[in-house]
């Protein structure tokens, strides 16, 4: 671009007014026009006007330059009022001679940073294409097009853009201008509705579209599909296509539902495939509104719930296996316990008889040979009914262990006060050389079997008792207290020996001691015979207790509103 | 043979084991009663017996005066000879203590409801045995009174 060193490019440097444009008309010779044409920084740059006034022309100037004015200020306005952004940049070096007040707001920059810049030297355009291709380009095809250009603003901020740039020709010069867009907004939701549309385009759900009357108006790819029919087949018919005849109420009803706004939801159905199959589904649909909240149309997903139902059904199958094993499963242990109960009862019982006959003779034999027998002799003789005798325990109490298990509990309000007076009563004669101190809290009344539950405290009491034997006095404390879950905890703690907590598992076992006949004599099938009834009651026994610092027996009811009959 | 020209004597006792067999009769003995005991070993022997069939075709003696009945036994039990007993219009009468090694309630109440008269339980212990043995005979032989036309000669 040539830069003339002349008086009037020198004037033109100066920011416009009518002042300067009036020095500038009676300069004569080539004006200049308009007052962004001062704002053009480039000396020499000048427009033609339309009907060139040459020098020395009679003709009155002043009508001409103010219809010149008057259109330059028109075409400023637009200028300077566009909603897009606009660039003119010179031909030769495409540098920017002006940037219209959108632009400067688009990009962030002033325009005292832009003018003067090739436009890729700003940047926000430093990743297009180079200047000099940008220029080639536009001297050769006359326009340069980017349909979608994402600039980055001076703050960083992405905007996304349409530019177009074409030159033109002003007199015998040429300019470049640039229009830039900014689509942003139109991108974003571009990206939006691209997003839903794949949304739907690749459901595997049918998404089907209807207006008010059941009319199909689109229908994505999973109802191709679920239903057989293409889009094209599809768009335009009934849905009732798709209902068997036997249902052809429900599509009124679910169009009743949409008309007053409300929506369908998971509606359980069957639906008719374009080959006649029949299929579970489940439809959804929702009222389209427009911006007044008018209905507009349906929207409508199916869901193919052939596999869900299947997958019911077969859940629904192995619970009733399931059920039926447990019955069965049940039905064998009741057997298995009821052999085991006969088993033990048949035994004791058979057992009894021998047993009553060695006493039997032993009685006779000692009647028989009274004085004949030797000290040692009757010793044996002793024995021998001794442990007969021992046998004689252990099958009673064998026998009291099958029995807990065959009659049904027959339950009733038991106060366990009395029942723990009761059976100090009965075991009176058994303590009654004993010192013995009794701390005995007051109990409540529970639901439960008197007559088993009194065996439960005779044998707890009776142990206490046993094995404070070597203490003196012997401490035995009987309470209670409320349980986590709606159970009563009942407790008998006693100063005797205790036990090694290691073994309490053996503790309630059959015929488990954890303390040889030397020291206490037993049949260890007294706590087996407690955990037994307290187990049929519903509860649980534990015991606690320290070697040599005695012990705690615990065994919980559940109250009356938790009642459990166990087995 | 028709018992009424029979005068009832004697204690049957029903026994199949022979050691408790034994052991009742070491009892009865120490009673001075052991002459007057006869023992059968299951009920259809005891049917035979109080019948006068069988074996026992040519029994001479009446009705006994109390019959110990066991109730386990092999072929006819105890229960089949107290039903048997009971509907029999010449023993019905007779005064039936059952004698059982074990307490079972099933048999406690069928052989009530069946009109037994007595129902013991066999102690364990010999000693407590041979007290039961004895308030039992005593008892039924001594201090009941028994139905009309049974009367124990020469028993004192």
């Amino acid at each position: 671009m040539n830069r003339q060193n002349s008086p009037e490019g020198e004037s033109l440097s100066r920011p416009a007014n009518s002042e300067q444009f009036g020095t500038a008309a009676t300069r004569g010779g080539e004006q200049c026009l308009a007052a962004s044409q001062a704002e053009l920084a480039l000396p020499g740059m000048r427009y033609e006007l339309p009907t060139p006034v040459r020098k020395g022309d009679p003709q009155p100037i002043e009508p001409q330059i103010q219809a010149l004015r008057d259109s330059e200020l028109n075409y400023r306005r637009l200028f300077e009022a566009a909603r897009d952004g606009i660039f003119i940049l010179d031909l030769q070096q495409g540098r920017i001679c002006d940037v219209n007040p959108f632009l400067v707001e688009l990009l962030e920059f002033t325009s005292a940073e832009m003018i003067g810049k090739t436009i890729g030297e700003l940047s926000p355009f430093k990743d297009i294409e180079s200047n000099q291709v940008m220029l080639e380009k536009l001297q050769t095809k006359g326009y340069v097009r980017y349909d979608h250009l994402p600039l980055e603003t001076k703050s960083g901020r992405t905007v996304d853009v349409e530019f177009v740039s074409n030159v033109y020709e002003v007199g015998d010069r040429k300019v470049i201008q640039c229009n830039i867009r900014d689509i942003t907004t139109r991108r974003h939701a571009e990206i939006a509705s691209n997003r839903m549309a794949a949304i739907v385009e690749f459901s595997e759900d049918a998404i089907i579209g209807k207006d008010t009357n059941g009319i199909v108006t689109s229908w994505n790819p999973g109802a191709e599909r679920i239903f057989g029919y293409g889009a094209g087949e599809m768009i335009g018919l009934s849905v009732m296509t798709l209902v068997p005849s036997d249902r052809a109420a429900e599509e009124r009803e679910i169009l009743e539902t949409i008309r007053r706004g409300e929506s369908v939801k998971h509606f359980e159905t069957l639906r008719k495939t374009k080959d006649g199959r029949l299929v579970d589904v489940s439809v959804s649909a929702s009222p389209i509104k427009d911006k007044t909240g008018r209905i507009v149309g349906v929207s409508k997903i199916v869901r193919n719930i052939t596999e869900t139902k299947l997958n019911e059904k077969k859940i629904h199958q192995l619970n009733v296996d399931l059920e039926q094993r447990v019955a069965d499963r049940t039905e064998q242990l009741q057997a298995a316990n009821l052999e085991l109960e006969a088993f033990s009862y048949s035994v004791s019982h058979d057992l009894r008889a021998p047993l009553r006959h060695i006493l039997g003779f032993i009685e006779l034999l000692k009647n028989e040979a009274n004085k004949s027998l030797s000290q040692k002799s009757i010793h044996l003789l002793a024995t021998i009914a001794q442990s007969a005798q021992r046998m004689g325990h252990l099958i009673d109490g064998l026998l009291a262990f099958a029995r807990i298990g065959k009659a049904a509990l027959k339950k009733t309000d038991v106060n366990l006060d009395r029942l723990v007076h009761e059976t100090l009563e009965d075991i009176r004669s058994s303590i009654r050389d004993r010192s013995l101190t009794w701390t005995l809290h007051p109990l409540p009344t529970v639901w439960a079997e008197r007559e088993l539950l009194r065996l439960v405290f005779v044998n707890l009491i009776s142990n206490a008792v046993k094995f404070t034997a070597t203490r003196n006095p012997g401490i035995v404390e009987i309470g209670w207290k409320m349980g986590d879950e709606a159970e009563i905890i009942l407790f008998i703690r006693d100063n005797g020996v205790g036990f090694d907590s290691r073994y309490s598992e053996k503790l309630f076992g059959v015929f488990q001691r954890l303390h040889s006949q030397d020291e206490f004599e037993g049949t260890g099938i007294g706590l087996a015979n407690v955990k037994r009834i307290v187990l049929r009651h519903g509860g649980r026994v534990w015991a606690e207790s320290k070697l040599n610092e005695g012990a705690v027996f615990y065994f919980s009811l559940p109250t009356q509103s938790g009642r459990a009959d166990g087995i | 043979m028709e018992s009424k020209h029979l005068t009832p004597r004697g204690i049957l006792l029903v026994e199949d084991d022979p050691q408790d067999a034994e052991l009742t009769l070491a009892a009865l003995e120490k009673f001075q009663l052991a002459p007057w005991v006869t023992i059968v070993r299951d009920g259809a022997q005891a049917l035979d017996y109080l019948q006068y069939r069988g074996q026992y075709q040519g029994r001479t003696d009446g009705n006994p005066i109390l019959i110990l009945l066991d109730l386990n036994m092999p072929k006819v039990g105890g229960l089949t000879v107290l039903k048997a007993i009971r509907i029999n219009s010449m023993l019905k009468l007779i005064p039936t203590v059952v004698f059982s090694s074990s307490r079972q309630i099933s048999n406690l109440l069928a052989c009530y409801q069946s009109g037994v008269n007595a129902f013991v339980v066999k102690p364990l212990d010999f000693n407590e045995y041979m007290k039961v043995v004895g308030q039992l005979v005593v008892f039924w032989a001594t201090v009941n009174e028994p139905p009309p036309e049974l009367r124990l000669k020469n028993m004192d």
